[in-house]
This record gives structure tokens, C-alpha cells and sequence, in this order.
């Protein structure tokens, strides 16, 4: 997704439409990287607002003609990880609160402690790839620009990823 | 399950939570945020306008200085540290990678057979790691790392030398020689970054060295380089970011990587484990290794797993690798056992270590630093993407 001037005009000018337009091309991929990060869909769900209001904000430092989609992923990883940072800073509870708070605010807590037992089984890297593999459906080669990692680190993490997830769901469910 | 299962059921639940309509946004507060970004941009644009004249003087007064420097001659060297010094100041670093690039050089034997090391064409989980048995060897052979000695150099070309002394897993001793001049030297509060060139010696064949220490975003960076031939490089990056240290080395030939492998070393308790990850154009490869007695035999014990990138298939299973003497020839081999999911065999390996025995350097070595372009061979994987 490449952005002209045009649309970032418009997007200075708060047209209402084209941030429309641009939210339903990259929603799918800015919640898979955020999810990946905070692997709860509660705050996944917050954060979607901050990340839009901060592309928003820094409309003025895209650089047109590169992806866009990208760099809205960049903006959506680091606010995750400032999120996570700060939440980790003023948290400390243990896991079973943890869990019952989850639970609290999940619609469907059953399927949600499946996604999130399957999360857990992977480290951040390999969620990254699989759900923006499996979620929005990206290349392996887009995943791996994202990421700033080589396609061949990129494709052995995914198959990992997968066997992790197979062998986990195997002997689990 | 199945994989094609789980990449449903992973699809269906993210999807169900990602919220169908945008945020609410208010426009306002995000007017008032660009305005002030903006301002404060601006602010800082003005404040640095206020140096400006200040700084283009002190700029001209520099300009005057380096010209009058330049032209009348201080005959005064900059203020740069001497090779030995260099070496000393990077002894945790300079060591593991003058090791690694030299461990990697061809031979005269290889040189002689097929210009090059010798590198992987068929999919064995022995291939990627054969270039690096000599390393292996010397890495599990000697926990401390090399021993070194930093001297003054006894070729008028080049001011430093550092001899390694390193043992194979026979207990063989194996030792490397640079030489070298510091190029260059800046040092700002507590960054130092430095070239050096030179050459490097192992048995009877010496090639171009070039190292670089640069240091990126609070990351530093040491590559060495060492030239096989105009086309064909070995290099050595060690890079130290997030509180972790690795080494990455590169094989170049004729312009094109080769591979590419990590390399990390653990000691723990003592005993060292090694972790390689090789990537090259067909597979990547990772490697756990750690040096073992079995049966009173020493062996290099492997768990691999390997990618590939052509037919998508993974590969896993161990490797011992022992070192085989022939008692009346007295050359050694290596013998691997190789154990995957679906098959056992042995492979057998010619050892081409590079023993000192004979190495005195009684040759006049020419002050020749090619000067390579510093150019990045960034490994451009063009293979076809999976798409599933």
C-alpha cells in the first residue's frame, strides 16, 4: 500500500473517508502486530486507537512513495512495546490475576485461552510472523522487510513457528 | 490438528477481535498535536540559528587550522594509538575475530584444488558446517580463547604484530600471524571506532586484512576482512546490541555471499556450547554444539535442524563427529554419524587443519593493501516466497 500526496493531504485535512479507507486496508496487519506484542486482545483493542491517532499525528513523516503499510507497522510495534514497558513498570500481579482479568474482559474466554496458551508457545518474533502470515495473509518476503530480517531467517522461524503450534495442539487439545 | 487447522483457527479468532470500524478520533486534539509538534520543531530550527553564526566560525577557524596543519606541516603524527595498544584496548573482541577470519582461509592445498574452501552442494546436514571444523576445533580445544601475543612487527611494512597460538582437538598446535598499521582513530567521549590494515598469515600464505570498528546508534560494530583473492572475501562481524554479543561471518565469492553464519559461543561451568546459524541461498541451518566423551572417545556432538529453502522441507536430527587417526599413514579424518527421523549413516571427511609445523616466515611480504571498496554484499535471497 503506497500513499501519494494527495491522500496525505487529505489525511491532514481530516478527511474522514480516506482515514477510512486507509484503517480497513491495514487494520487486519496493525492488530496482528500489536497481538503479537501484548498477546491479549483487550489491550490489542486500545491500542489500535493510539496507533492511528500517532499515524495521524505524524502523517507529516511519511515519506511518499515508500510503504505505508510498513510504516504504520513501525508506529504499531513501538507502541506496543511502550505500552508494554509502561505496563510493566506499574504491574505486578501475579498470573492467576492475570488470567481471571483476561477472562474478565474477553468475549469468548474459552477460544481466547486456546489463542493465547498457542501464543505463548512461540516467542515474539515467530508470533509476528505467523499472525501477519496467517492473519493478513503477507509474503513471506513482505513480512521479512517489516521485520528488518532475512527471508531465510524469516520462512525457517515461520515452519518452526508451525511445528511448535502442531506439536503443541497435538499433545494439548 | 493440522497445520492447515491451526492456521484457521488462528485467522478465525484474531479476525472475530479486530474491531470492523475505526476509531473514533478526535480531530482536534490530533490539529493541536501537529501544531505543536510543529512549533516545537520550529523552536529548535531557530534555537540551532542562533549557534549558527557562532559555529561557522568556529567551523572556518577549524578549517584554517587543519590548512595551516596541512600545508606547514606539524610533522607531528595524530594523536592515535599505536597497533598494540589498539589490540589491547579490543582484547575481548580482536581475538575470536582474527580467529574466525583466519580459521576460515583456504589452505595452500585448498587454494591449490579449487580456489576456495570447501562449501556445501548437497543437502547433508554435514555440508554447512564443514567450512567451519577448523573454528569448531580450535573454539572447543581452547575455553579461554587463544593465546596471544601483541609485538612489534619484524616486517618494515607494518608496525603491530599479533601472533595466535591455538590447539586442534588433538591437541596439535595451530598458530595465525597479522600484521598491521592503524589507519585511522577518532575517540568521542566513550566511543573509539578505528581502521586498521594489513595482512594475515596462516602456513605459508598471507592475505590482504582490513578491520573497522564503527559504532552505530550506541551499537558497535567490528568487521575483518580478509581477502582471498580480488573477488572472494572472508569476513568477520562482531556486533554487540542489546546486551548480546555475536559474530557473523560472511563468505564472498566471486561477489556473491556464500553464506552467511552466526555464530555464538557459551561457556558455562566450564564447558562450551556453540550455536551456528548458517543461511545460504538453498537452507538455513542452526547447529548446537558441544564438545563430549563417549564411550572414552572426544566428540563434537550436534543437534541440527535444517530448512530448506527450495522444497520447504525440515530436517532434524544429531550429528557426532570424531576425529580418526590412520595409525600407519597417521593422517586424520573426520568421521560423522548422522542420525535424522528417517535414516543413520557415516560420512567420512578429508582434515585439512593448518598446523604450524615449518611455518617461519623467512618471505618478504610486499606492503600491498588492496584496498578493497568497503562495499556491502548484502545477500539478496531472491527465492520464490511460500505462499501457503
Amino acid at each position: 500500500m503506497i500513499l501519494d500526496q494527495r491522500h496525505i493531504d487529505l489525511l491532514k485535512q481530516n478527511h474522514e473517508e480516506t482515514f477510512e479507507k486507509v484503517y480497513h486496508e491495514t487494520k487486519t496487519s496493525v492488530y496482528a502486530m500489536i497481538f503479537s506484542i501484548t498477546k491479549s486482545h483487550p489491550q490489542t483493542e486500545d491500542l489500535m486507537q493510539d496507533v492511528y491517532m500517532k499515524m495521524l499525528i505524524k502523517i507529516d513523516q511519511y515519506r511518499v512513495g515508500t510503504n505505508f503499510k510498513n510504516w504504520i507497522l513501525q508506529i504499531a510495534k513501538h507502541q506496543a512495546i511502550d505500552n508494554y514497558r509502561k505496563k510493566q513498570k506499574v504491574q505486578y500481579v501475579d498470573e492467576q490475576t492475570v488470567d481471571l482479568l483476561s477472562k474478565g474482559n474477553d468475549q469468548n474466554p474459552d477460544q481466547d485461552d486456546v489463542m493465547s496458551h498457542m501464543m505463548d508457545q512461540l516467542n515474539e518474533t515467530e508470533r509476528q510472523i505467523v499472525l501477519l502470515k496467517i492473519v493478513d495473509g503477507l509474503s513471506h518476503q513482505e513480512i521479512a522487510k517489516i521485520l528488518k530480517k532475512p527471508l531465510g531467517t524469516v520462512l525457517w522461524l515461520y515452519q518452526r513457528a508451525l511445528g511448535k503450534l502442531k506439536h503443541y495442539m497435538g499433545d494439548g487439545s | 490438528m493440522n497445520k492447515k487447522d491451526i492456521k484457521k483457527q488462528i485467522k478465525h479468532q484474531i479476525e472475530s477481535h479486530i474491531p470492523q470500524q475505526p476509531p473514533k478520533i478526535d480531530w482536534s486534539f490530533i490539529a493541536s498535536e501537529r501544531e505543536r509538534i510543529q512549533k516545537e520543531h520550529i523552536s529548535s530550527k531557530h534555537s540551532f540559528g542562533f549557534f549558527k553564526l557562532a559555529l561557522s566560525t568556529v567551523f572556518t577557524l577549524m578549517i584554517a587550522v587543519s590548512l595551516y596543519m596541512l600545508f606547514d606541516g606539524f610533522n607531528q603524527p595524530q594523536p592515535q594509538p599505536s597497533g598494540i595498544e589498539l589490540f589491547e584496548s579490543e582484547q575481548e573482541v580482536l581475538p575470536l575475530s582474527f580467529l574466525s577470519t583466519a580459521a576460515l582461509l583456504p589452505t595452500q592445498t585448498q587454494l591449490s584444488v579449487s580456489n576456495t574452501i570447501p562449501l556445501s552442494t548437497t543437502t547433508s546436514p554435514v555440508n554447512p558446517i564443514k567450512p567451519f571444523l577448523g573454528l569448531i576445533e580450535m573454539i572447543f580445544s581452547n575455553s579461554e580463547g587463544p593465546q596471544v601475543e601483541v609485538l612489534v612487527s619484524d616486517l618494515d611494512a607494518y608496525e603491530t604484530r599479533v601472533i595466535l597460538h591455538t590447539f586442534d582437538l588433538l591437541g596439535l598446535p595451530i598458530t595465525y600471524q597479522m600484521y598491521y598499521n592503524v589507519v585511522s582513530f577518532s575517540e568521542t567521549d566513550d566511543e573509539q571506532t578505528f581502521t586498521i590494515e594489513g595482512i594475515m598469515k596462516s602456513q605459508f600464505m598471507s592475505y590482504p586484512m582490513k578491520g573497522i570498528k564503527e559504532v552505530e546508534d550506541g551499537e558497535e560494530k567490528i568487521t575483518i576482512r580478509s581477502q582471498i583473492n580480488e573477488t572472494s572475501s572472508i569476513e568477520t562481524v562482531y556486533q554487540n546490541e542489546d546486551d548480546e554479543s555475536k559474530y557473523h561471518i560472511k563468505h564472498v565469492e566471486n561477489n556473491v555471499t556464500i553464506y552467511e553464519s552466526e555464530l555464538k559461543v557459551e561457556v558455562e561451568e566450564d564447558k562450551i556450547k556453540i550455536e551456528m546459524e548458517i543461511e545460504s541461498a538453498s537452507e538455513v541451518s542452526t547447529y548446537e554444539m558441544s564438545y563430549e566423551i563417549e564411550d572414552n572417545k572426544n566428540l563434537v556432538k550436534i543437534n541440527f535442524e535444517i530448512y530448506s529453502l527450495v522444497d520447504q522441507i525440515e530436517t532434524s536430527g544429531e550429528i557426532k563427529i570424531y576425529v580418526m587417526i590412520d595409525e600407519l599413514s597417521q593422517l586424520s579424518s573426520y568421521q560423522f554419524n548422522v542420525k535424522t527421523d528417517d535414516e543413520e549413516y557415516t560420512e567420512d571427511y578429508e582434515r585439512d587443519v593448518k598446523h604450524d609445523e615449518d611455518d617461519e616466515d623467512d618471505e618478504d611480504e610486499d606492503d600491498e593493501d588492496e584496498e578493497k571498496d568497503n562495499e556491502e554484499d548484502e545477500d539478496e535471497t531472491d527465492d520464490e516466497d511460500d505462499e501457503s
